[in-house]
């Protein structure tokens, strides 16, 4: 994670050009450095998953502002 | 035997533990009850004596005037001598931004292990802690050997811990504080009236970029739908998100959302906040946007393409409709409804 402060100045505008810039020397460097090994330090995975929560979309295309309006207030007042 | 030690922290109050750190007392008694061990409530506040609630654990709590503010250095040095004397091998920890500075600190100072933003904690016989990946994209469940091992609990994954009022015997652990360069002079936050970011809420309002651009009259009414979310917000109480796209408008000076920065931010490239229910307008649900959604349970749409994103298994209710309209009558309808 990286973090920065500007202090009283304002967020800087974005500007691709400037990384760009900066990747001419960064590169290079990162080109140099030796591979470290990481240890795993006993971590195990136990599993690994992708979500498989698939919803069943009821769309809603033929009720006008007003009902659409009274259902969506009827189910933000639902516990 | 494992031993697990709980750190929790008072709230800005000083008189009551914050909510993720009784969330993080609920995960420590489920696991200390699973696995026979012996568990720990570790307290850094002003006045522990002041924090009540009975537990049924062995409390340790440091206390003083330094605690009273966040601070790396003191916090730091509470949560080692915390570890240090409960000897614990387990440390589950609350999300907050108060302790997630500083338990990597602690981490390493005692030779751990640290994981972060972890959901839930399994494991019959051994501790198993399950976090999400790649933006949500990928639950992992790991385990380590390594002790101690320190978990960071991401807040509203538990319920929170409701003791019994009680004179909970409370042992003081003495710390020696480091020199001491920050200090605290005050705090400045939003009054409650402009905060748009309200974790806590039950509602979360997405809007999207299609708020500001041309309606039906061929003008864009940016000034209108801006008094319509915050107008939903002042009714509803629920808090704001918004997809990135929209929020960078407002910071490039356009005349967009002005209440809108990147805090309000939803996605892969934002939040990813845990509310109740969900209502997104004006925004369709492509990839980068629901990963912000994994974790609202009940999710409403309301777009003007039936053809968006939400339709394709990720909202449970889409309606095809504008949204200046709906919004202006669901505020209606709120209003009246609390008069």
């Amino acid at each position: 994670m990286l973090g920065w402060a500007t202090g009283n100045l304002a967020e800087p505008r974005n500007n691709p050009q400037i990384g760009m810039a900066n990747m001419r020397n960064l590169m290079p460097a990162l080109q140099k450095a030796k591979p470290a090994t990481l240890a795993a330090n006993g971590l195990r995975y136990v599993s690994v998953a992708l979500p498989k929560q698939q919803r069943t979309t009821r769309v809603v295309k033929d009720l006008s502002p007003d009902q659409i309006a009274a259902e969506i207030v009827e189910w933000i007042g639902a516990e | 035997m494992e031993a697990i030690l709980v750190l929790t922290h008072a709230d800005e109050t000083g008189a009551a533990l914050t909510r993720a750190s009784l969330e993080a007392v609920t995960a420590g008694k489920e696991l200390a009850a699973r696995l026979s061990a012996s568990l720990t409530i570790g307290i850094v506040a002003v006045d522990a004596r002041a924090v009540p609630g009975s537990t049924g654990a062995r409390l340790l709590a440091v206390s003083g005037e330094p605690f009273a503010q966040p601070r790396y250095a003191t916090d730091a040095a509470a949560c080692e001598a915390l570890c240090r004397a409960a000897n614990a091998t387990i440390v589950l920890a609350p999300g907050s931004s108060r302790f997630t500075r500083v338990v990597a600190g602690v981490a390493h100072r005692l030779g751990g292990f640290i994981d972060t933003h972890i959901t839930a904690i399994g494991g019959a016989e051994a501790v198993e802690a399950t976090r999400w990946f790649y933006r949500q994209r990928v639950e992992g469940v790991l385990s380590r050997d390594a002790r101690p091992w320190f978990l960071l609990l991401d807040a509203g994954t538990h319920a929170a811990f409701a003791g019994e009022p009680g004179t909970a015997q409370i042992e003081e652990v003495a710390v020696q504080l480091p020199a001491i360069r920050t200090t605290v002079c005050g705090l400045r936050a939003p009054s409650q009236g402009t905060q748009t970011i309200r974790p806590d809420a039950k509602l979360l309002l997405v809007a999207g970029a299609g708020w500001t651009k041309k309606q039906a009259d061929g003008q864009t009414h940016a000034a209108e739908a801006g008094e319509l979310i915050l107008g939903f917000l002042h009714t509803s109480g629920a808090s704001l998100g918004s997809s990135k796209s929209l929020v960078d408008q407002g910071g490039e000076g356009n005349s967009v959302l002005p209440f809108l920065t990147h805090l309000n931010q939803i996605g892969q490239t934002g939040a990813t906040p845990r509310h109740a229910k969900g209502l997104s307008t004006c925004c369709h649900g492509e990839e980068p946007h629901v990963v912000g959604w994994r974790f609202i349970a009940d999710r409403r749409a309301i777009s003007l393409d039936p053809n968006c994103g939400w339709t394709r298994g990720k909202a449970d209710v889409v309606y095809v409709a504008d949204a200046f309209p709906v919004m202006a009558k669901v505020n209606a309808l709120l209003e009246a409804g609390k008069a």
